[in-house]
């Protein structure tokens, strides 16, 4: 018999039982037949052959032992029996599935979020074999003055590079896209729309090992310069989204950057680019699609290179050929073009930048990426600490189970069921139990993920992550639920299987040291690991609110931001806006207009400038200033309070003219304790001649870039051009609605600008919250389910304990204990697990709360204030937990406790 | 009489032997051509069936439901390839062994 059929009749234990018996009748029958035929009396021949035969009952279960794998049928019944278990005690089993479901539901959401933005490699056929290439930059090139990874290179670099490892591995270009730009397809009627528009050499996709889902994607033949061909790929989701997945979609023509190309193709789901969280709407062939200026510049940085490696060939084999490479490269240039703010060892380190060839398996880091990273894992974090509270939580609801069934197992144990036996029936019910909620838990999660998703992205670019629930998901949260059977099965199987019969069955069920102090270590662990969740989240919450309270130094109340294009960059001169400025403040609506060069709260998005200064007679400064180019109006436009001085004047803006106005932290900083009105200094740029400069007034600090950084010291220059900038208009209410017309009248009235794009400020500023947004909001709802985990678990153990102890009260009260000595007792009972755990859940709290700091704002882990919440939370649910029991304890009859007995 | 343990080993040789030689027999139809053949075996009844369920799950024989003359529902068994095979050497063990001891008990 093969294994199948020895389970399959494990399955139907009864119909083989009855098949032996039957043999075996017909066996009894035959010998007696054959017996009365040789004289025997019937009933003499009867007894005679069943007593050669045998015990039938033992004949039978060594036989049935053959037929049927034993253990198989062994776990079915105690299956069986583990199901019926979880039906008696509904209620129990009701609150353990829906917690544990709870927790590992958000574990699995949290795990199918970090997956897909980090943990899962691109979409691709081998992605390990995939490489990028990086340098450092010098700590010098940046404001912050760290060293930075750089992983864009020049046109030409990229021709070196690729041509010196012709014969070792592939290499080919990207122009990766960290923004969206508009296009217009020809079945738009002329409104354009945002995309992320990316371009790619020739070879790219067959490198990549990308397929074509309908069409063909981007060949050699299209990346030409010269005789290249006008093609554009669509990525699968873009396509579903915007063609509603419609085949007449090829053929159409796009126009992006102000040049016509054809779609040709469909690239084949899931794969949508190499930034995991940004989706890729369209590729275009690179030569084609980049200016030749910028392919021809070899100064011209912006093109990512990636490659694939064959099979056999390390990173570390083409490290050095590219760094000589690149070393060689960088000292022609230098030699030809030398930087002028560059010199002595700062040049040596410029042209030894160390290359780096990257594992590219999972993908470039997006800003995206960058950002969400941390916020992820410490989402992952909150989610981990939710479900040992759920383990701690059911492993002591089993606890108390296992001792109610005390009597039960016994019983069992005195009937001969070995030991083993009863572990493995106490942990198949655990297991049932968690593959319960890991169902529910696949249903949450599928739910959650994608909600979550949808708040990660800004409103402008919104996230691309492809949560659905794969096999990667349904492997995690099966694994987790196995290892979380495991964790609150074991406690309770050990428990249930130590059960000392004789001990059990003289003492009718009242013996409870051991388990006390087994059921109060659970009840100090789960308390710490609340204490923690609500710690951590406190953390997080508290500093949310700390940021979304500080004083901005301007109102963002109906203020509207319109990014300015030129319409015809080709074409397009200079212009202060300043005409537009005045037909928008004449408008009934608008309250005030303004420009700036810099999108205010443009957040990560934005490039700063950071020039280096010097005031006349003192040395350059070691502080970078931030500049910032803004039109006339912008201080009044945006209610930024003002200090000294004056606006620019409309011929200041109109003149390349010398006046400056500074903040608050420019002056504290550089001229403190000095009039800074009239002050002169020099703007240092790559420029040699320095650009002098005239403070004609102060503003009040701003937060300009971000919520998070402290006021900067700022430089205010007159904005010449209005093209490429951020037009500020602040209506008088409902700004929301009055978008569409404003964007008319801007186009009306400066026809050579187009709009780009338009945000409410209100919106923008909550786009550079967005993590801490989220960490809040969850950080939020988990810290009310562990509340109420904590708080179920808490009262469901003290009530048990003292539910045990009824008898012993009774004795109590009845050799005259004081009702308040009664309740005292208990009360102290159950306080020392609680305070115990307390300091534990603090102190682990407070270690975890380092890896949080990055994301906290003004708020420190030791603060009373967020130390206090989760302590008093807990307290209140402890005393909420072990009051009504108390007293209810305190006042039972003590005649009714004692007959219990 | 043998002391049953003796016969032990030797029971699912008997067995299919009986079976290769007599073709499909029910179990106590098993028991009565052993006990007609030699008067000095008995088969242990108790140890026959556990025997048979073995060697059947073992694939040496092959069991299947008949309904006999007088409508009664019997359980016979016939042997098959890999049972011969099994026969076959489990006889020839049996024999070489029994030579092997017969010579020990002649010469010693």
């Amino acid at each position: 018999m093969s294994w199948i059929s020895r389970i399959s009749s494990a399955f139907r234990p009864a119909h083989t039982a009855a098949d032996l018996d039957d043999e075996l009748q017909f066996h009894l029958e035959q010998r007696a037949a054959d017996l009365v035929r040789q004289g025997m009396p019937r009933r003499e021949a009867e007894l005679l052959a069943r007593r050669q035969l045998g015990n039938p009952l033992g004949l039978r279960e060594s036989s049935q032992q053959v037929k049927s794998a034993a253990w198989v049928e062994s776990l079915l019944r105690d299956f069986r029996f583990g199901l019926r278990m979880l039906a008696r005690y509904r209620t129990a089993s009701f609150a353990a599935i829906v917690s544990l479901a709870l927790a590992i539901g958000a574990c699995t959401a949290a795990f199918a979020l970090i997956d897909a933005l980090i943990l899962r490699p691109l979409p691709l056929p081998t992605p390990g074999q995939l490489i990028d290439i990086a340098h450092v930059m010098p700590a010098f090139f940046s404001a912050d003055n760290q060293p930075r990874a750089s992983d864009t290179f020049s046109y030409s670099l990229y021709e070196l590079f690729r041509d010196t490892v012709r014969d070792r591995a592939d290499l080919f270009a990207m122009r990766l896209s960290a923004g969206l730009q508009p296009a217009l397809f020809d079945d738009s009627g002329g409104a354009s729309e945002n995309i992320r528009a990316e371009s790619i050499s020739g070879r790219g996709f067959e490198i990549l090992g990308a397929k074509p889902f309908l069409g063909r994607l981007i060949q050699p033949a299209d990346d030409s310069m010269a005789d290249g061909h006008p093609v554009a790929v669509l990525s699968y989701a873009f396509w579903k989204r915007r063609f509603g997945g419609s085949p007449a979609a090829l053929g159409r023509w796009v126009t992006v950057d102000r040049r016509q190309f054809q779609i040709v193709g469909i690239a084949a789901a899931p794969f949508g680019g190499v930034q995991p969280g940004y989706l890729t709407d369209l590729w275009l062939p690179l030569s084609i699609a980049a200016e030749p200026r910028q392919l021809a510049d070899p100064d011209s940085y912006g093109f990512s290179i990636w490659g694939r490696l064959p099979p056999g060939v390390e990173r570390a084999q083409l490290r050095e050929p590219l760094q000589a490479v690149l070393t060689n490269f960088l000292r022609e240039r230098v030699r030809i073009n030398p930087p002028r703010n560059l010199r002595g060892a700062q040049l040596q380190q410029f042209t030894g930048a160390p290359l780096a060839v990257r594992d590219a398996s999972g993908g470039r880091d997006s800003l995206f990426r960058q950002q969400f990273r941390r916020p992820l894992w410490i989402l992952a974090l909150i989610c981990a600490l939710l479900l040992l509270i759920a383990c701690s939580n059911v492993a002591n609801l089993m606890l108390a189970r296992a001792s109610a069934r005390e009597a039960e197992m016994a019983l069992r144990i005195s009937l001969g069921a070995g030991r083993a036996r009863l572990m493995q029936q106490s942990l198949i019910e655990s297991g049932q139990l968690a593959a319960l909620a890991a169902v529910l838990a696949l249903v949450f999660a599928a739910v959650v993920a994608p909600a979550i998703v949808v708040r990660l992205g800004p409103t402008e670019f919104p996230a691309w992550l492809d949560v659905a629930a794969g096999s990667r998901t349904v492997a995690f949260a099966a694994a987790l639920s196995l290892l979380t059977a495991l964790l609150f099965g074991v406690v309770p199987a050990f428990r249930a299987s130590a059960v000392s019969p004789d001990a059990m069955l003289r003492a009718g069920g009242t013996q409870h040291s051991a388990r006390a102090g087994s059921l109060r270590w659970m009840l100090a662990a789960q308390i710490a690991f609340s204490v923690s969740v609500l710690f951590l989240s406190g953390l997080l919450l508290l500093s949310f609110r700390k940021l979304i309270s500080i004083d901005l130094g301007f109102t963002s109340d109906n203020v509207i931001l319109f990014d300015l294009s030129p319409r015809q960059p080709g074409a397009h001169r200079p212009n202060s806006g300043e005409q537009l400025l005045e037909h928008l403040r004449h408008l009934p609506a608008v309250r005030a207009a303004s420009i700036s060069q810099q999108r205010p709260m443009g957040g990560a998005m934005v490039w700063i400038m950071t020039p280096v200064i010097r005031f006349p007679g003192r040395a350059n400064e070691t502080v970078r200033p931030v500049e910032v180019p803004v039109s006339a109006g912008f201080f009044s436009a945006m209610q930024i309070r003002w200090i000294a001085g004056r606006d620019f004047l409309p011929e200041e803006i109109a003149a390349n003219s010398a006046s400056v106005i500074v903040n608050q932290a420019f002056v504290d900083k550089f001229l403190p304790g000095r009039n800074p009105i009239g002050v002169k200094f020099e703007k240092l740029t790559d420029d040699p001649d320095p650009v002098p400069q005239q403070i004609v007034g102060v503003a009040a600090n701003i937060r300009y870039n971000n919520l998070r950084e402290p006021e900067q010291p700022s430089i205010y220059t007159p904005l010449r051009d209005a093209a490429g900038a951020t037009l500020n208009i602040r209506t008088a209410s409902r700004a929301a609605s009055l978008v569409p017309w404003l964007r008319r009248e801007i186009e009306a009235a400066a026809p050579e600008l187009t709009v780009r794009g338009s945000i409410l400020l209100g919106s923008q500023i909550g786009d550079t919250m967005i993590g801490e947004r989220l960490l809040a909001l969850l950080a939020g709802f988990f810290s009310v389910v562990a509340l109420l985990l904590a708080g179920v678990g808490l009262y469901g153990v003290i009530n048990y304990a003292a539910v045990r102890r009824t008898r012993e009260i009774g004795i109590r009260i009845a050799l005259g204990a004081r009702r308040s000595s009664v309740v005292r007792l208990m009360v102290s009972d159950a306080s020392l697990p609680v305070v115990a755990g307390m300091a534990l859940g603090i102190a682990a709290g407070i270690g975890m709360a380092r890896y949080l700091a990055s994301q906290l704002f003004e708020v420190k882990p030791t603060d009373f204030s967020s130390l206090a919440a989760p302590v008093a939370c807990i307290l209140v649910a402890g005393v909420a937990a072990v009051l009504p029991p108390a007293l209810r304890a305190a006042s039972a009859d003590p005649l009714i406790a004692l007959r219990h007995e | 009489m043998p002391k049953q343990d003796a016969l032990q080993g030797s029971l699912p040789l008997l067995v299919l032997k009986i079976l290769d030689r007599r073709g499909p027999l029910h179990g106590y139809g098993i028991t009565a051509q052993i006990e007609a053949i030699s008067s000095l075996l008995r088969v242990e009844e108790g140890s026959l069936y556990p025997a048979l369920h073995r060697m059947e799950e073992s694939g040496w024989i092959h069991a299947r439901w008949i309904t006999t003359e007088n409508k009664r529902r019997a359980r016979i068994y016939e042997i098959t390839p890999l049972g011969r095979k099994q026969l076959n050497d489990e006889e020839r063990r049996w024999t070489s062994v029994a030579a092997a001891i017969g010579e020990v008990l002649a010469q010693a």
